[in-house]
């Protein structure tokens, strides 16, 4: 295995889970796309560019697990707020525990490797 | 640098943004254009001086517009579709916001759109052309912003989009950005505010650094 591989896989790894960020950041309060990109892209290396969460948005409200609505905002026009649906909470709670599995089997046996 | 200079900058940007989602179905293209849009006018919002650096340095950290199509692509099986299924889908598109705009602005005001002295529900331009909608809009006390949209099947000059859209309450004297089918290739950079809408649109003039 090259390096070039390990960061193939990490750009792999970081496009699947960030579907995932994207529900959890929708978990306890609705909000709006341009305040989602900011939380994303405050997390290091999570997304390239502020864009591309659109794209990726339009693929959740597609498989139906966020929706959307205008809601009044106290200064400006109405923004367009992302919701988590009951399929999204699903989701998101199915992946959360796989996730932590997989995290501490992965963490485990690196940590037992350090040590021989 | 005037506002409207600032603002030639934004179009070019989302023109080859539009350009870039080329192949998506026309409904996905036109709302990941509007989304882009809004975010860039809340982007913009936070800037305190509209200087043409600040802008472009806005849109570096939004990314290259070929960037994001290859996001949104990534999902997009290469089906090839004849241009009449296009036009029936931007067609379907186009009523099925109609419809959720109508809802949804009978769900907000409360069955019936009653303007208010501080707010009033966005009026249908949809099919309009430019200068019967900003009159519209422009005589409810709404502010007019045309963006250009090479939108297909669409006559040039028709509204094809609003943003926000029909029936949404909005205070008065907001911003409601109009989308026209514009028949000029994607590559050209148009701003075109009707003469009539000339008075809403303010040119701020900053003082040029020796």
């Amino acid at each position: 295995m090259v390096a070039g591989s390990a960061r193939k896989l990490m750009t792999q790894m970081r496009r699947g889970a960030i579907e995932y960020c994207v529900l959890a950041l929708l978990r306890d309060r609705d909000r709006y796309g341009f305040e989602l990109t900011k939380a994303l892209s405050a997390a290091d290396g999570l997304v390239t560019s502020e864009g591309t969460v659109y794209p990726l948005l339009a693929r959740l409200r597609q498989d139906g697990l966020v929706d959307t609505s205008w809601q009044e905002s106290s200064q400006g026009p109405p923004r367009r707020y992302y919701r988590l649906t009951d399929d999204g909470r699903v989701a998101l709670e199915a992946f959360m525990l796989q996730w932590k599995t997989f995290r501490d089997t992965v963490d485990s046996l690196m940590d037992g490797g350090e040590r021989q | 640098m005037t506002r409207t200079d600032v603002d030639g900058i934004v179009d070019e940007y989302l023109h080859r943004l539009d350009a870039a989602l080329g192949p998506l179905p026309a409904p996905r293209r036109q709302q990941l254009v509007t989304e882009i849009t809004e975010h860039l006018d809340e982007a913009r919002s936070e800037i305190p001086i509209e200087t043409e650096a600040a802008v472009r340095e806005l849109l570096d950290r939004v990314g290259q517009p070929e960037e994001i199509a290859a996001e949104a692509l990534a999902d997009q099986p290469g089906r090839d579709r004849s241009s009449r299924r296009g036009l029936v889908l931007g067609l379907v598109g186009l009523a099925v916001l109609l419809a959720v705009g109508l809802t949804l602005g009978l769900a907000l005001s409360g069955g019936g759109s009653t303007p208010t002295a501080t707010s009033v529900a966005v009026p249908n331009v949809l099919g309009m052309s430019t200068d019967q909608a900003t009159s519209q809009l422009k005589s409810l006390g709404e502010g007019v912003r045309i963006a250009q949209s090479p939108n297909g099947p669409f006559p040039a000059g028709l509204v094809v989009s609003q943003s926000p859209p029909v029936g949404v309450t909005i205070p008065r004297g907001s911003v409601v950005t109009l989308y026209v089918a514009s028949s000029v290739p994607a590559t050209t950079t148009v701003t075109s505010v009707p003469s009539s809408a000339t008075s809403t649109s303010t040119t701020i003039t900053y003082p040029v650094a020796p």
